[in-house]
């Protein structure tokens, strides 16, 4: 269960920031990565939404600044990923 | 001219689209999309014919949409640039003649207008409330503005014309009394859509994108996003945006000349059910009632493409007499042989088939579109043919009509430039020379399969498949001989005095279960006889049948057998195999005035190899 959900939470990271596996850290901010504009926040969240059955309320949304910050989220909603 | 980097770029875009084909999930279109945009093609020449620019002119925003339609292009080896209007701006880009749309020179201009954005904000408000009149004069004035508009890109611009239509809400105040009202709030949409149909119906080159049945077939549950059209405007789901590009493809592909023409078809388990040249006329499945209607009703939808245009041809293994018989003679056959462009019903590769039948009906291999209910088949030409869209085929025939009809294929504007060229015709021409030459040999194609074919004694458990082979096979059967169930039990108890071999096959696309049956008769010690040698034709042409046969030798070679004999017994349906024994090593004993011969093999003499590729379990 744990490694199923690692697996789609990198997955979606990788694909939608146009990320290698081993860029994934904590301080990846939306200033670090180009194609981080406003519509990949969008398509970002709406993955993670579909992947994980969850709703993100307008204040996560909002929050979401750092690859650290999706995982702060995604924990709210019980989903942990490391 | 092309540079090291451009080539980079081309096999780069080839790889990343390879994650789409095999996954086609949103995830990995943005990803490829993405990707597919940072590569430098700057130094490309990009052939005409290859090429597509489009614009989306849009009043919510459509971004993801050009994501797939992008990807889409590419995987049908189109070239897209496309230009997306500012959001909600698609009037100004209309009106100023040195916006970015005209800029962009498109071939095509995609419209996706909600009609909310061309009424007032409290329109659904007010809708109860307003009279007859009201209603009809916002109506007019929608109209009117949409006239304005396409009128003047019409007059600036030659490219195609997509204007989506506006979908019917589910919701109505009114509920179940929407339809008591002269224009209700569902009306006033369908009464919108009406209009623009009739404003264009005699345009060359506006069309209108049926949006409303596409989302519709869809789902209009499922369709609209409602919390990613508050968060940033992205009215449709993500699940949508691949159905509406497909449906989008279909003008793409006629403007681009994309759209295939031919639709060529098996015969046996497509066109009807069953084996012609084993279950005869009156046997198939052909008919007004289950089982057989499904294949009726297969060929009524193929014939309502015929009509309309879409040439069909027939591909198909069988003895040509036999098939022509079910055309002629079988009265639920509803294709006839004047329907089929050419056909080619032989014992031949179908890969070569195909090539023919391109040439006959002088049409490009890209035009074809193949159905085959056998996967193996399909595989052949998908290996060898590319170009030939080959048909997954579910396998329950009665999914065929489905499958035909939900295809994208076939479509056609009055705007294309019908006239090819004559030039055009020598390439594909050459083209079709050239690709002669790179046919995937028949042996590397067997290769490619991972055949094991397993040889055993018969036991209990497969003695009434073992009846039910001898008395069904009639093609590739060398003697034609039927046993009862008894006679079989019998010869089975008697394993002094018979040997009974069961093939099974198995290959990369799964079981073929029991497809050949072997009788050996043991005469005497040194003597054996082959009387009964038969095959599924499922199986032929793969060369399984030799390894059937070496099995028998080299078996004989070990209890040290002086003459393996067999016997040929000539019947309407058996000629494919006249030669199989001599083919093999055997030489004539006798040849009697009505065909039958006999035959002899030394098996003390003979060296048995396999053929290659073909896994043996000997068991």
């Amino acid at each position: 269960m744990m490694a199923k959900a690692q697996e789609t939470y990198e997955d979606i990271i990788c694909k939608i920031l146009l990320l290698e596996r081993d860029m994934i850290s904590n301080d990846v901010t939306q200033e670090d990565l180009e194609v981080w504009d406003s519509m990949t926040h969008l398509a970002l969240v709406s993955e993670l939404e579909q992947a994980f059955n969850i709703f993100l309320s307008d204040d996560d949304i909002l929050e979401i600044k750092t690859i650290g910050d999706i995982k702060k989220i995604l924990g709210k909603y019980g989903i942990k990923v490391i | 001219m092309m540079n090291y980097s451009s080539i980079d770029a081309f096999h780069e875009q080839n790889d990343l689209l390879k994650l789409v084909r095999k996954e086609p999930t949103h995830r990995n279109y943005w990803n490829v999309y993405k990707r597919i945009k940072k590569l430098d093609f700057s130094n490309v020449e990009i052939p005409t014919h290859q090429r597509i620019n489009i614009a989306l002119l849009s009043s919510f925003t459509i971004d993801p949409l050009a994501i797939y339609l992008d990807i889409d292009c590419r995987l049908k080896g189109l070239f897209p640039e496309i230009y997306i209007a500012p959001f909600n701006r698609f009037q100004e880009e209309v009106i100023n003649e040195r916006s970015g749309l005209y800029q962009s020179q498109p071939d095509i201009i995609i419209f996706f207008v909600e009609v909310e954005s061309l009424l007032e904000d409290m329109f659904r408000v007010k809708f109860p409330q307003m009279k007859t009149e009201h209603r009809q004069a916002e109506l007019d004035r929608v109209i009117q503005t949409l006239k304005q508009l396409l009128t003047l890109i019409h007059q600036r611009s030659e490219s195609l014309i997509l204007f989506s239509n506006f979908i019917l809400p589910a919701f109505s105040p009114f509920g179940i009394l929407d339809n008591k009202q002269e224009i209700g709030f569902k009306r006033f949409y369908q009464s919108l859509n009406i209009r623009l149909e009739k404003l264009f119906r005699e345009s060359k080159q506006v069309f209108i994108f049926d949006l409303n049945e596409v989302a519709s077939n869809y789902g209009k549950d499922k369709y609209m996003n409602y919390p990613m059209n508050y968060r940033g405007s992205l009215l449709f789901t993500e699940s949508f945006l691949p159905r509406a590009s497909y449906e989008l493809m279909g003008y793409i592909n006629a403007l681009k000349s994309k759209n295939r023409k031919c639709i060529v078809l098996d015969l046996d388990g497509t066109l009807w059910g069953g084996i012609i040249g084993e279950d005869e006329l009156d046997g198939i499945k052909l008919n007004v009632t289950y089982p057989g209607n499904e294949f009726m009703d297969f060929q009524r939808s193929l014939l309502s493409l015929s009509n309309r245009g879409v040439i069909l041809a027939v591909n198909s293994k069988n003895n040509l007499a036999d098939a022509l018989e079910v055309f002629q003679k079988h009265p639920f056959m509803l294709i006839k042989e004047k329907n089929l462009a050419a056909y080619r019903i032989n014992w031949n590769d179908k890969v070569q088939n195909l090539i023919e039948l391109s040439k006959e009906i002088n049409i490009g291999l890209d035009s074809i579109v193949f159905f085959d209910d056998n996967p193996i088949e399909r595989e052949r030409i998908k290996t060898s043919l590319p170009e030939v869209h080959v048909i997954e085929l579910p396998s329950s025939p009665t999914l065929f009509r489905q499958t035909l009809e939900r295809m994208n294929d076939f479509n056609t504007l009055s705007l294309t430039k019908e006239d090819l060229n004559r030039s055009e015709m020598y390439y594909a021409r050459r083209k079709r020379q050239v690709l002669e030459q790179q046919i995937q040999s028949i042996e590397e194609f067997i290769k490619s399969l991972n055949i094991v074919a397993k040889i055993r004694y018969a036991d209990d458990l497969v003695l009434p498949r073992v009846t039910n082979l001898l008395n069904r096979t009639n093609q590739f059967n060398l003697t034609t001989r039927r046993y009862t169930d008894a006679e079989i039990r019998q010869m089975y108890s008697n394993s002094e005095k018979y040997l009974i071999y069961t093939l099974e096959v198995v290959d990369k696309f799964g079981h073929e279960g029991t497809v050949g049956v072997a009788i050996v008769k043991i005469n005497s010690e040194d003597s054996y006889l082959i009387d009964s040698f038969l095959m599924s034709c499922r199986v032929i042409g793969r060369k399984i049948e030799t390894s059937f046969l070496y099995k028998i030798i080299k078996d004989a070679q070990k209890k040290r057998v002086k003459n393996l004999e067999a016997e040929y017994i000539p019947t309407k349906k058996n000629s494919l195999v006249k030669d199989f024994y001599p083919k093999h090593g055997f030489q004539m004993l006798e040849k009697r005035n009505d065909g039958q011969s006999r035959w002899v093999i030394h098996p003390l003499d003979t060296k048995v190899i396999y053929p290659e590729y073909i896994q043996v379990v000997e068991e």
